[in-house]
């Protein structure tokens, strides 16, 4: 009976729960056996072979009959679930058979982490006074720790509405024109813009397209309005207006600078609609909110549910008034290798 | 080398679901007048096309004088791209039909030598690439002090019918795109005087634009910190930009062999003007030989980092 000698082996180093995790075995050619046996752990599965021509499986237990051609063969893997814990090993055995016993058996290790968020000490109660300073009012710490990049998401369950944000773009280069055209608007920097200039074109094009097409910002007065769109409409007026449309995108471009430090607040962390804020018509008495985040992959993990109860000591009434929620990140990465050296 | 009736049988024995098995079927036939026999197989999987050599045997007697030219129909998926005269090298300048419908070999215009090189080219569809290779790469980067690393792997999945036919398979340029998040060392680059001007000036225009009267002291404030920091949103943009383009991104990459680097692109999500990922392509070849590939791709993440910062740091 020849040995083995393995040409190439791997197993991918380290995956999400769920990701696919492919492994292969490339040997010499020389090498004889009947069938290879593959055992899987329980909550595992698998998702695609490679070269693999007729297998038969039960329960955990893969049985290859026949190769469809050479001398390697391959498959891809991942867990079923997501887990409790930051990393966790799975041990796949794959056997080579002959006559009914075991030449050659190889050990691939999976290795598993996930990212964690979990909220320290949370916020309890929050108290409004007449002088209290809605940007300061709620802070809400959150810690990362595990692996790999997060998404976060927030959402108010009662006690107000979250104000979710969009990405500057249309209405603020709107309120840029508008402003413009009503008080001669802002001092810009002459800096030229150096972004591709095809780019701005066809954005200003777009802009002014949906300037004529659009609903206009409420803020602004109706006669203002009605003069500004005649004055869109003539068409005498264009080269001005792509000039002013043009000139706003510096605007634009802070906006977009200021959402995108909002966006990716830490290593790891992205909120795709920036910094959360509560929007409370009147002083309510609970606010419940709750986090969830999910990974590169789009695993959902459990949800971080925040109840807090607020005092009001306001001896006026209240308008509608907007709490943004500051989140102070703690992250604490986990370093895979540390865990993979002994696999 | 096979013959082409070891070549139909083995064709018949492939599954004939593909489409590809289907056409070289055809263009066997259309050649077997001159002994076809297949010299390279190669798939390139970047272009998504593939390269057939036929050997064709066309000595000059009875045979030219019967089939005088060769026709190869468009529907067959593949078009002449040369011809060599094996036995003097050199290339021959052959006329082909331009109409779109065939592809046509005048034999008789052949010099008197007696073996050809055929080379077609054709495409190779979506769905047989997915079904020939697998490739994969990690969602999420580790990281060891200065570099980021992403573990890549590809491999040939099912072979059977093209290994068949061609004992020297070349897969060319298997692709697969790696993206490195840039988001976070752009956010991080930005001093702090830099965005707390950007929040003052947004803070003016919101005023502004909701009718505020009362903007002096926000004026104030915009003109205090734009005299502190000079740079400019759309300078910062513009130094965004050149950092992920792929001629300054490449220099952070590097790729275990057999892997190359290829295309280099920049991605953002179309709201905004902040670029998010950079999409890095990488290339290896797969044949018997090598039918699976492994390795890392590292990103130099600690340099890069720097870079960003000292460019922003030359404005100021």
């Amino acid at each position: 009976m020849s040995e083995i000698n393995v040409l190439s082996e791997y197993i991918a180093p380290w995956a999400l729960p769920k990701e696919d995790i492919p492994i292969h075995l490339v040997w010499e050619s020389a090498f004889n056996f009947d069938t290879i046996q593959i055992d899987l752990p329980e909550d595992m599965i698998l998702k695609e072979f490679f070269n693999v021509n007729s297998c038969d499986t039960k329960g955990q237990t893969i049985n290859i009959q026949s190769l469809k051609s050479g001398n390697y063969f391959g498959f891809v893997t991942s867990t079923k679930n997501i887990f409790e814990e930051y990393h966790v090993t799975r041990d796949i055995h794959v056997k080579f058979i002959k006559k009914d016993e075991v030449i050659f058996t190889k050990i691939f290790r999976a290795n598993i982490f996930r990212p964690y968020v979990t909220v320290q000490t949370p916020p309890t109660e929050i108290t409004i006074t007449d002088t209290s300073r809605f940007n300061d009012l709620l802070h809400i710490n959150l810690k990362l720790t595990g692996f790999g990049k997060i998404t976060l998401h927030s959402e108010v369950i009662t006690g107000g509405e979250f104000q979710t944000k969009n990405a500057p773009l249309f209405q603020e280069i709107l309120i840029n024109v508008l402003t413009t055209f009503h008080d001669g608007g802002l001092e810009f920097e002459d800096k030229g813009i150096k972004i591709n200039p095809e780019y701005i074109e066809s954005q200003t094009e777009k802009y002014i397209e949906k300037i004529k097409m659009d609903g206009l910002p409420s803020a602004f007065e109706e006669a203002l309005i009605t003069e500004f769109r005649d004055w869109v409409g003539d068409e005498s007026n264009r080269s001005e207006l792509m000039n002013i449309v043009s000139k706003s995108l510096e605007g634009l471009l802070v906006q977009s600078i200021l959402f995108h430090l909002e966006r990716y607040p830490e290593t790891n962390v992205s909120m795709p609609k920036g910094r959360p804020s509560i929007t409370m018509e009147k002083v309510t008495e609970q606010i419940r909110m709750k986090f969830r985040y999910e990974d590169a992959i789009g695993n959902e993990y459990e949800q971080i549910p925040i109840n807090i109860t607020v005092i009001n000591k306001t001896t006026k009434p209240l308008r509608e008034h907007k709490i943004p929620v500051n989140i102070i990140w703690e992250i604490e990465r986990l370093d895979p290798w540390r865990y993979m050296s002994n696999g | 080398m096979d013959s082409i009736d070891d070549i139909q049988r083995a064709l018949k024995v492939a599954e004939t679901s593909s489409g590809l098995v289907k056409q070289i079927d055809d263009i066997l036939n259309i050649f077997r007048p001159y002994k076809p026999e297949i010299r390279k197989f190669r798939i390139d999987y970047t272009d998504k096309s593939s390269e057939i050599k036929y050997l064709l045997q066309m000595p000059s007697g009875i045979r030219r004088q019967t089939h005088r030219t060769v026709e190869l129909p468009a529907r067959t998926g593949f078009k002449i791209d040369e011809v060599l005269d094996l036995d003097t090298t050199e290339m021959l300048d052959i006329d082909f039909d331009t109409t779109g419908n065939k592809w046509i070999v005048n034999t008789s215009k052949f010099p008197g030598s007696e073996r050809f090189l055929v080379t077609l080219k054709g495409n190779v569809s979506d769905h047989l690439l997915k079904r020939l290779v697998s490739v994969d790469c990690a969602a999420n980067p580790t990281f060891k002090e200065e570099e980021d690393f992403y573990w890549i792997h590809s491999a040939l999945k099912d072979v059977s019918i093209l290994e068949k036919l061609w004992h020297d398979l070349n897969i060319d340029r298997v692709h697969m795109d790696v993206r490195i998040g840039v988001d976070r060392f752009f956010s991080s680059a930005i001093p702090k005087d830099i965005s707390a001007r950007f929040e003052a000036q947004a803070k003016l225009l919101n005023a502004i634009a909701s009718g505020q009267r009362n903007i002096q002291h926000l004026q104030l404030d915009y003109r205090r910190r734009r005299a502190q920091s000079r740079i400019s949103a759309a300078e910062l943009v513009d130094i965004f930009t050149k950092m992920v383009s792929g001629e300054f991104f490449r220099s952070y990459i590097q790729v275990d062999e057999p892997f190359k680097v290829g295309m280099i692109e920049p991605f953002r999500q179309f709201t905004s003007l902040v670029p998010e990922r950079v999409k890095v392509g990488v290339r290896t070849d797969l044949d018997f030989k090598m039918p699976a590939v492994k390795g890392n791709l590292r990103f130099k993440r600690k340099r890069y980092e720097e870079s960003v910062t000292e460019m922003i740091d030359e404005y100021k």
